[in-house]
């Protein structure tokens, strides 16, 4: 439809803010649904439905406007009270804002829309647009081979676009309205003011609109035609009158006028019988009426207009504007078959994990960035004074100067950083809606608590977060809090509390999930674990260990879990996407008490606080979140498992070791001879997915913030590393990763069962 | 018939005219081109931090101007004699084309040369090669002032022969 960058970037703009709108939409709905709502929700969910529809129709996007328009409708209604906000109507709604979402991705995918998921819904909006009193859940789950809601259905939707030519914009969709009509139609006399055009409001994109409410015939009065030589060509000259046979309210016509209504005399009336026959042989007529086709372009300038006018008035009657018919298979009615719906539907709600390349950053944020670049002008332009001025005397300033430099760089890096940074609302945001769902479904009660939604949180993060914390909030849901009944029977309230909560630690951001329900069940996940060969039987496990063993790798929740699986994400995938991002995730769990997901996280992926450390010749980086402690090396606490693994004695535990002292043999085990000079080195023990580790290295430098870089860019990623960093002196350093080093050097060796897993 | 003629015949000659400048240094006293347009810099030897399991011919990456960039041995990749690196001793940057991607490496060489035109006609087939330069890697051959330069093609020299190598086998002890 765009083909100019410039208006693909208008779309962006369009998608960005439509889905913006959406989301108010639905946690407006959901509030109205929680009865927190009230009139003023109900006028933000309707103008930001009107937004919606606005946008559509301006950007051409006539599916979405059409579709939004029932809905605004329905919203309308609410506003002025004549239709309560009950608990059918809103999930309706609610379901719409989801079809609405998956339009817009298909706009963007520049994929085909979902048409029966479209039609299905716009035929429960007519209905209730149909039924204004209706307050039961009996909403007719609309399959389009229901004859009389079939129709319903085509009046409210578009035909799929691509039955349409491109000229031939969305009126394929007329026709059904005529039969089985009782009712006559609607005379509209419509006669604009003369400036009418100026304002933008252009007349043949209302009757387009109207159209879409019934079968409209036009006839355009050229009385006030002035002669061409005195023609002012942006005036309007034109009055309309228009026939439209409808079953709709008065009022939905009013508001496809509602922009010119002050521009023009309206003037809206109802036909009733008397022209009826006229109207029903009409369909058989018009097969053979030879179609007026009208302009072709949608922004009909001012001197078109005087096209159309001679156009439309060569007929000796004044001629209807008449759009062009669709082949005549495509009007029938006739129900398209279930098995047309699309298999590949897409997954409600979910994971919209566009990554989108803009962000909303406030104000604030740039002016700070702003007046941090002007200090450091002044700063600059100091030490520049110095360069030209140089005296023994002065070099207090310099060093003033360069005090001041550091500051600002520090600061301007923290602001610039800043501007990435989200508040974790924008992940949260999409839980009280997938509660609602759930909870619906399971029949549970939870009550969602939600805390520090504005923490701010790095943009990639945010978004490789989102799909893990789905899935440890539905985990939650489903496994965790029990249903009424029992909890009841264990002496617990009957509403279940999910809690999420969001803070900073430091460097970190941690994030909690949390839930008062039955917690982990230990005895089955060890029997799951056992059967499946992950704990041998005489291994001996802390309720910890226990717990954590949901994360593992191959630890199928198939059949210690319940239903709402399916999604084929297992806990480990939750726990490697978190690692992904640098982050860790642990459970505390007690049976019939709870459990608490914890999650941290790095404030941002482009900085990590990193350890320095020298081993060999090289300076190698180190996370400092992955380190547990660093010890002096004993050499006698070194031994040797089987031919070829040094492990260090450490805590009563068994640590494998790695050298890092020995560019040549990264990734591998220590060389087994390396013993006798490994005294008073040190071991650094870093938390490798659970599992621990030692690296050997000479000694321990500064701990630094460091900017990580691919090694991907101009070369490759290396296993053992997660990128290089630039340290102050210019140099080069490498940056370990932890886990991917531990997998790789013991690859193959059986410490334990799970290192293979990783591997 | 006849301007059609003429105009092939035109078409043709824009082709044989083609030049293009090479950036030419040396290694173990033999005269290496490369196409000036792949060249992003040159400048002086300076450590590196090696990376592990890598070629013997990749000697670790620098920081230039805040990338990571992967610095390549020539001599090494060539299997010629080593040499200590010294004052003149240089790397010269090239940015190659590597799938879709472009990706900025430096080449260690022993001088860089001179800057020359080399026409189209007068480069030659590469001939085999014994041991040393892999023939895939040679764009063709060309004689100045009764020198002969082997041109490198750097998309492949450097894609092929660095970047697809693997990560050598840890040896298992």
């Amino acid at each position: 439809m765009f083909d100019d960058d410039g208006m693909e970037e208008i779309k962006q703009i369009f998608l960005e803010e439509s889905l913006e709108g959406l989301d108010i939409m639905e946690s407006g709905l959901l509030n109205l649904e929680s009865g927190v709502g009230d009139i003023d929700t109900i006028n933000d969910v309707f103008r930001a439905a009107h937004s919606l529809k606005g946008g559509g129709g301006t950007f051409g996007f006539t599916e979405i406007s059409e579709f939004t328009h029932g809905v605004e409708t329905i919203l309308d209604e609410m506003r002025d009270q004549v239709r309560d906000a009950t608990e059918a109507t809103v999930s309706v709604l609610l379901e719409c804002v989801d079809c609405l979402r998956g339009m817009l991705d298909c706009i963007r995918d520049g994929s085909e829309y979902d048409t029966p998921r479209i039609e299905e819904l716009g035929g429960k909006i007519q209905y209730l647009l149909d039924n204004p009193d209706s307050n039961s859940t009996d909403i007719p789950t609309v399959s389009s081979d229901d004859t009389s809601q079939g129709e319903a259905t085509a009046t409210a939707t578009a035909a799929p676009e691509e039955e349409k030519t491109p000229d031939i914009i969305e009126t394929a969709v007329l026709e059904p309205g005529s039969e089985g009509h009782t009712g006559g139609y609607w005379l509209i006399s419509f006669s604009p003011m003369a400036d009418v055009l100026s304002t933008g409001n252009e007349p043949y994109r209302i009757f387009r609109t109207l159209e879409t409410l019934g079968e409209l015939e036009i006839e355009a009065n050229i009385e006030k035609l002035p002669a061409f030589n005195v023609l002012t060509v942006d005036q309007c000259y034109l009055s309309w009158t228009l026939k439209l046979t409808a079953e709709c309210k008065k009022q939905n016509i009013e508001e496809m006028f509602e922009w010119v209504a002050e521009q023009a005399d309206i003037n809206i009336e109802y036909i009733s019988q008397s022209d009826v026959s006229g109207v029903s042989d009409h369909s058989a007529e018009k097969t053979s009426e030879p179609v007026v086709e009208t302009t072709p372009t949608v922004e009909t300038k001012a001197p078109e207009t005087a096209a159309v006018v001679e156009h439309t008035t060569k007929p000796d009657t004044a001629a209807a504007v008449k759009k062009p018919e669709s082949p005549a298979e495509e009007k029938k009615p006739v129900p398209k078959p279930a098995a047309k719906k699309p298999a590949a539907r897409k997954p409600e709600g979910g994971s919209n994990n566009a990554e989108t390349s803009s962000i909303r950053v406030s104000t604030d944020k740039i002016d700070n960035l702003l007046d941090l670049v002007g200090e450091l002008v002044i700063t600059q332009s100091m030490l520049a004074r110095f360069a030209k001025e140089y005296t023994e005397e002065n070099i207090d300033e310099l060093r003033d100067g360069l005090v001041q430099l550091e500051q600002n760089t520090r600061e301007l890096q923290e602001s610039s950083m800043q501007i990435r940074m989200l508040p974790i609302k924008v992940v949260f945001s999409r839980f009280p809606r997938l509660l609602r769902d759930l909870t619906g479904k399971l029949k549970k009660k939870i009550k969602l608590v939600v805390e520090g939604e504005t923490t701010e949180l790095d943009k990639i993060v945010m978004e490789k977060i989102g799909d893990p914390l789905v899935h440890l909030v539905r985990n939650s849901i489903d496994h965790g809090i029990e249903i009424p009944e029992v909890r009841k029977a264990a002496g617990k309230p009957e509403v279940g509390i999910l809690t999420l909560v969001a803070y900073q630690e430091a460097r970190n951001i941690v994030i909690e999930v949390k839930d008062d329900g039955a917690g982990i069940n230990k005895e089955r996940v060890l029997k799951k674990a056992m059967e499946s060969g992950l704990v041998q039987e005489d291994d001996h496990l802390t309720d910890d260990q226990i717990n954590h063993l949901i994360f593992a790798p191959g630890f199928s929740t198939a059949d210690v879990v319940s239903d709402i699986s399916g999604r084929g994400v297992g806990m480990d995938v939750v726990k490697r996407n978190i690692q992904d991002i640098g982050g860790r995730v642990e459970v505390v769990s007690e049976e019939g008490v709870g459990s608490t997901f914890t999650i941290r996280l790095p404030l941002t992926l482009a900085i990590l606080e990193g350890q320095l450390v020298k081993a060999g010749s090289e300076i190698y980086v180190i996370p400092v979140l992955t380190i547990i402690e660093s010890i002096l090396i004993k050499q006698k606490n070194l031994s040797l498992i089987g031919n070829d693994v040094l492990v260090y004695h450490f805590r009563e535990e068994y640590i494998a070791i790695t050298d890092l002292r020995d560019s040549q043999r990264f990734n591998q085990k220590c060389d087994v001879n390396s013993y006798s000079d490994m005294e008073n080195s040190l071991l650094v023990v870093c938390d490798c997915d659970g599992k621990k580790m030692g690296v050997v290295v000479d000694e321990l430098s500064d701990q630094q913030q460091v900017v990580i870089k691919s090694l991907d860019v101009n070369y490759k990623n290396v296993i053992g590393l997660s990128g290089g960093t630039i340290l102050g002196d210019g140099r080069v350093a490498l940056i370990i990763d932890p886990i991917e080093l531990r997998a790789s050097c013991f690859a193959g060796t059986e410490i334990t069962p799970a290192i293979q897993e990783i591997a | 018939m006849s301007s059609m003629a003429t105009e092939i015949s035109e078409v043709g000659q824009t082709v044989h005219n083609h030049n293009e400048q090479y950036l030419t240094f040396f290694l173990a006293d033999q005269e290496y081109g490369v196409e000036i347009l792949k060249v992003q810099g040159i400048q002086g030897w300076d450590e590196v931090t090696s990376l592990p399991n890598s070629p013997d011919y990749l000697l670790g990456v620098i920081n230039l101007r805040g990338a990571i960039v992967p610095i390549v041995d020539l001599r090494k990749m060539f299997k010629l004699r080593k040499v200590d690196y010294n004052s003149i001793t240089v790397v010269i940057v090239v940015k190659v084309n590597y799938g879709l991607e472009e990706k900025t490496v430096g080449m260690v060489v022993d001088a860089v040369s001179e800057v020359y035109n080399i026409n189209a006609e007068n480069m030659n087939a590469s001939p085999e090669f014994g041991e040393g330069v892999d023939t895939q890697y040679v764009m063709g051959l060309a004689t100045i002032d009764e020198k002969m330069i082997i041109l490198l093609d750097v998309d492949h020299l450097i894609g092929e022969g660095v970047l697809d190598v693997e990560a050598e086998e840890p040896e298992v002890h």
